[in-house]
């Protein structure tokens, strides 16, 4: 029945092409739409609606442009916008341009100073949303098990600033795995500069065990351009034992090899001759990727 | 239109649009007149108010809407809308409801 009505607005429109008020009605259109952020399917329908309004109230009324029978497209918006969700606060009755806060696309937003919208789940887990967006405000935050926001917190968080136990943001603070611009965990960091518990990779990468990156540091193993570590191996390391391809600085350090198993057995020896003993992540790595 | 007028209108248009089309179809533009009318100007409703409820509406399964093709001047179709048998039972619960509730608001409020 939908597309039924669409093929007809379709044609319609095809037959007042050189029609200027249906021309505008679809400018008006476009315009209301472009300025509202809800799905797919309610766009279309607010779309039909719409088409089919002008043309009844321009039947009854006259031949009036669509400004004149619908009011200002950035009006009509703001209502759709206001009553498609109840929960919509601090909304003003007047035109006032500067109240559209909720339900607008980006481009209202640049245009106004203001983002767009806040959705969240109904269902919930442990009381805390599972889904929250939130882009009410440049500062929002949003609070959820998937959190999505500016400010972002939750189990799973994405945003410009996020925390949680998987964090992908600009600024990440993750507990198991932080991926962004500036990636701090517990556990393992990706990101421009990687700051991790276990394993960190990044630009610059630091890391309680194990740090990959351009700048690598870390206590056990680094790898990288510049690797300072207990076992490191890059261009320039700085290690009790490691392999470098341009400068090495440490009591075991030598020039790289092509043959890694040769590597392994320098790196597993040098730590048993000084320390007696070879870390169990040390020794894992050995067997696994120096064979 | 006060704010506290415009949460109240918000508050029960789901029943007054549900109440309306209870004796006949009707499309868009008509429940907006009707309304007006039958409440001499005090619900003017806007097509940003209307529709969203209209959505909500369609989405529980309380109306449905019907596309009609008529041959008049007409360019596109009408829309209409239609109470479905869970739409009329609803109203039929939202009305018991309503009076329910209007009669002991009014006596709270006329003490």
């Amino acid at each position: 029945m939908l597309n039924k009505s669409i093929e007809g607005y379709d044609s319609y429109r095809a037959d007042n092409k050189n029609d200027l008020t249906h021309k505008n009605d679809a400018k008006y259109i476009d315009m209301v739409m472009s300025l509202l952020e809800c799905d797919a399917s309610y766009k279309r329908r607010i779309k039909e609606d719409l088409y089919i309004m002008l043309e009844e109230k321009r039947v009854q009324k006259g031949g009036l442009a669509a400004e004149t029978l619908l009011g200002d497209p950035f009006t009509l918006a703001n209502e759709f916008a206001e009553n498609f969700d109840l929960e919509v606060k601090d909304t003003k009755e007047s035109d006032n341009r500067a109240d559209f806060k909720y339900g607008l696309s980006r481009r209202g937003n640049f245009r106004y100073g203001y983002y767009g919208h806040e959705y969240k789940s109904k269902k919930t887990l442990f009381g805390i949303p599972l889904v929250h967006v939130n882009y009410k405000s440049p500062f929002a935050v949003a609070k959820g098990i998937i959190a999505v926001g500016p400010v972002a917190i939750g189990g799973v968080a994405c945003g410009g600033i996020g925390a949680g136990i998987l964090s992908f943001s600009g600024l990440s603070i993750g507990l198991l795995l932080a991926l962004g611009g500036l990636g701090i965990s517990l556990f393992f960091a990706l990101g421009g500069m990687a700051v991790a518990g276990i394993l960190a990779v990044g630009g610059m990468a630091l890391s309680g065990l194990v740090a990959i990156g351009g700048f690598a540091t870390s206590s056990l193993i680094a790898i990288g351009g510049y690797a300072q570590a207990k076992v490191a191996i890059g261009a320039q390391i700085k290690a009790l034992v490691g392999f470098y391809t341009q400068s090495g600085v440490g009591k075991y350090t030598f020039e790289m090899s092509n043959d890694l198993q040769y590597m392994g057995e320098i790196i597993r020896n040098s730590l048993l001759k000084e320390e007696g003993k070879v870390n169990t992540i040390i020794e894992f790595i050995l067997r696994h990727f120096f064979k | 239109m006060s704010k506290i007028a415009a949460q109240l209108k918000k508050g029960v248009l789901e029943i007054i649009i549900l109440s309306l089309l209870k004796k006949n179809r009707m499309y868009g533009y008509e429940i907006i007149q009707a309304l007006e009318e039958i409440s001499d100007g005090y619900y003017t409703l806007k097509e940003g108010s209307l529709y969203p409820v209209l959505y909500r509406l369609e989405d529980k399964g309380y109306i449905t809407n019907e596309i009609v093709y008529e041959e008049s001047k007409r360019a596109i179709p009408r829309k209409y809308y239609t109470l479905t048998k869970e739409g009329k039972q609803m109203t039929e619960e939202f009305i018991i409801e309503w009076e329910r509730f209007s009669e002991v608001t009014n006596r709270i409020i006329s003490r």
